[in-house]
């Protein structure tokens, strides 16, 4: 798969003492799914943030495409182009008084003009079904819809690579479902999608790649059956197995006949597991 | 509004006495005070209603130069005579257009002209009110003298407060059929510097988060009976605009990273609905200049 974005020893710290990140080292991929996983000030959201740029490694680099990415303006915009990041709270990240202005903000600060942005726009609100909220002020739209917003306001700057910080924060079950397949639609257009999140089960059932960290390092980084077979590392990082996970461990060990059959990833998969 | 509607009548009362008679002027107020706290009874939130009123007016789906254009000739042809009845004219004519054209409910329209009206009632009470020597139409005797409305105060005060209410009547005309994101944008059509267009939209933004923010921690409070005594309210008060403080800092720290992720360099930029102009908009927009600035040649 083709190397999109690394950060290479990357360390980064608030306060002289306290690192929230160190010596971390991660390549992202075309078509990844993967899900960042950790307790609340693990490093998830500075990971984030140094990716896109908002924050200057004291250590370490970024490379995309394989060259370094340096502080400049065009650099950055490179950078914060190539790599979009959906913000936890979408009030933090609206700015703009209607929908379809909103969207246009990331095209517009790219240097595009209203006839090279408007096409992006439009290919934004379609792809998050906005169309018929494009006059909309966001304060009047729900917590779903402005996730929504939110999203479509990343993909209209044509992202290679989109972080999403805890994305399901907050949502209601139907919102929740509506951006899970969101995010499948997204992964079938060969971006490289990381989600970080608390929801252990939605990262089971979604990611394809997991990341563990703890107290600003990796602590482990693989295929989510194997991260999710290391009891102590889940005890580590303050985490628990996935439901499902659990559950179909479980009846493996009383049942010889399922052993070595792979996981039902999803309450869908577990009649051709037990079948 | 109960407040705004005692004002109003006994304001009404100070300018009607003497020119009609008393117990005539006292029903007229009292009828006209009871007909402005019957219609203006419902309640909303302040901002957000007058935003939520123009984004489903009518009126909305005009240009907004021209909007911005027709108020502000209404307002210089309101202030130009010296004449009550052209202010009145104007408040009616722009109250007429806001609920009848734009379809915004008139118990509406007559709340939100509840905040303005004080202010303007109390400037004419002042008006109104002089001490004197000799008596006035209407006389409180005062250490010697007379506290009293005169012929002329009444004249001026209803000159000035006219005036008044129909120049704030044209903002409303703008505000309740315009978004402020459109406002917005005219100013920035007009030249008007980067920083300050910047400065407006995330001002105009952060009014409805903090807004949704006051309102959770302000029901929190009062969910562990924050505000059940007087002096606890107080506390309660305080505390929750501190806190509000120091949230609003935070907020904006994070709202400038997800501006500066994405691409933000210190003028924000985004694309405009269209609103074309129309012939029709246009001409009707001419004729109501154009019958106000008659009607002002009238009556000067």
């Amino acid at each position: 798969m083709e190397e999109l974005l690394k950060l290479e020893q990357v360390s980064f710290s608030y306060e002289e003492d306290r690192p929230a990140l160190e010596n971390v080292t991660l390549a992202l991929h075309r078509g990844e799914r993967l899900a960042v996983l950790g307790e609340n000030g693990a490093g998830k959201s500075t990971f984030f943030l140094c990716c896109n740029g908002v924050l200057t490694p004291r250590q370490g680099r970024v490379l995309l495409h394989g060259q370094p990415v340096g502080r400049g303006r065009a650099d950055l915009a490179r950078l914060r182009q190539a790599v979009g990041l959906v913000f936890q709270d979408p009030d933090a990240q609206i700015v703009a008084g209607t929908v379809e202005s909103e969207v246009s903000f990331g095209p517009m600060n790219l240097g595009l003009d209203d006839g090279q942005a408007r096409p992006l726009v439009e290919e934004a609100l379609g792809q998050m079904r906005l169309q018929d909220f494009r006059s909309r002020a966001p304060q009047y739209l729900s917590g779903g819809e402005k996730k929504r917003v939110s999203i479509a306001d990343i993909l209209a700057m044509k992202p290679e690579v989109i972080l999403f910080d805890e994305p399901t924060s907050s949502l209601d079950p139907s919102s929740v479902a509506l951006l899970e397949q969101t995010l499948d639609e997204l992964a079938g257009k060969d971006l490289s999608l990381v989600v970080s999140t608390h929801d252990i089960d939605f990262a089971w059932r979604w990611a394809r790649r997991v990341v563990v960290f703890t107290k600003g390092r990796i602590a482990a980084d693989g295929a989510p059956e194997a991260v999710f077979a290391d009891r102590a590392l889940l005890q580590s990082a303050g985490l628990r197995r996935p439901l499902l996970y659990e559950a179909a461990s479980q009846l493996a060990l009383k049942n010889s006949r399922l052993a070595g059959r792979p996981l039902p990833r999803s309450i869908q998969d577990w009649p051709a597991y037990i079948g | 509004m109960a407040f705004t509607v005692v004002l109003a009548a006994f304001v009404g009362f100070c300018l009607l006495y003497g020119r009609l008679p008393a117990a005539a002027a006292a029903v007229l107020c009292c009828a006209l005070a009871a007909a402005l706290g019957l219609l203006g009874r419902h309640s909303h939130d302040g901002a957000g209603s007058i935003d939520a009123l123009a984004q489903h007016s009518r009126l909305c789906r005009w240009n907004p130069g021209l909007k911005c254009a027709l108020c502000l000739g209404l307002m210089v042809i309101c202030l130009l005579p010296s004449s009550p009845w052209m202010g009145a004219a104007t408040a009616l004519g722009c109250l007429a257009l806001t609920v009848w054209g734009g379809g915004v409910p008139l118990h509406d329209y007559l709340r939100l002209m509840a905040l303005p009206a004080v202010f303007l009632l109390l400037g004419a009470l002042a008006l109104l009110f002089e001490y004197s020597q000799a008596p006035g139409v209407l006389n409180l005797p005062l250490a010697g003298g007379y506290l009293c409305v005169t012929r002329a105060a009444q004249d001026r005060a209803l000159l000035v407060l006219f005036r008044a209410l129909g120049a704030v009547s044209c903002l409303y005309l703008l505000s309740l059929s315009t978004p402020m994101h459109e406002l917005i944008g005219v100013l920035r059509r007009t030249r008007c510097p980067g920083v300050v267009i910047t400065l407006m939209y995330l001002i105009y933004r952060y009014i409805f988060i903090l807004l949704a923010m006051y309102r959770t921690m302000r029901d929190a409070a009062a969910s562990r009976l924050g505000y059940a005594r007087r002096r606890a309210a107080l506390r309660t008060t305080g505390q929750v605009f501190g806190s509000l403080m120091a949230r609003s800092y935070r907020q904006a720290n994070r709202c400038f990273d997800a501006m500066e992720s994405r691409c933000f360099d210190g003028s924000v930029r985004f694309l405009q609905a269209a609103r074309p102009l129309t012939a029709g908009q246009t001409a009707a927009a001419a004729a109501l200049t154009a019958a106000a600035g008659a009607l002002a040649l009238a009556l000067r």
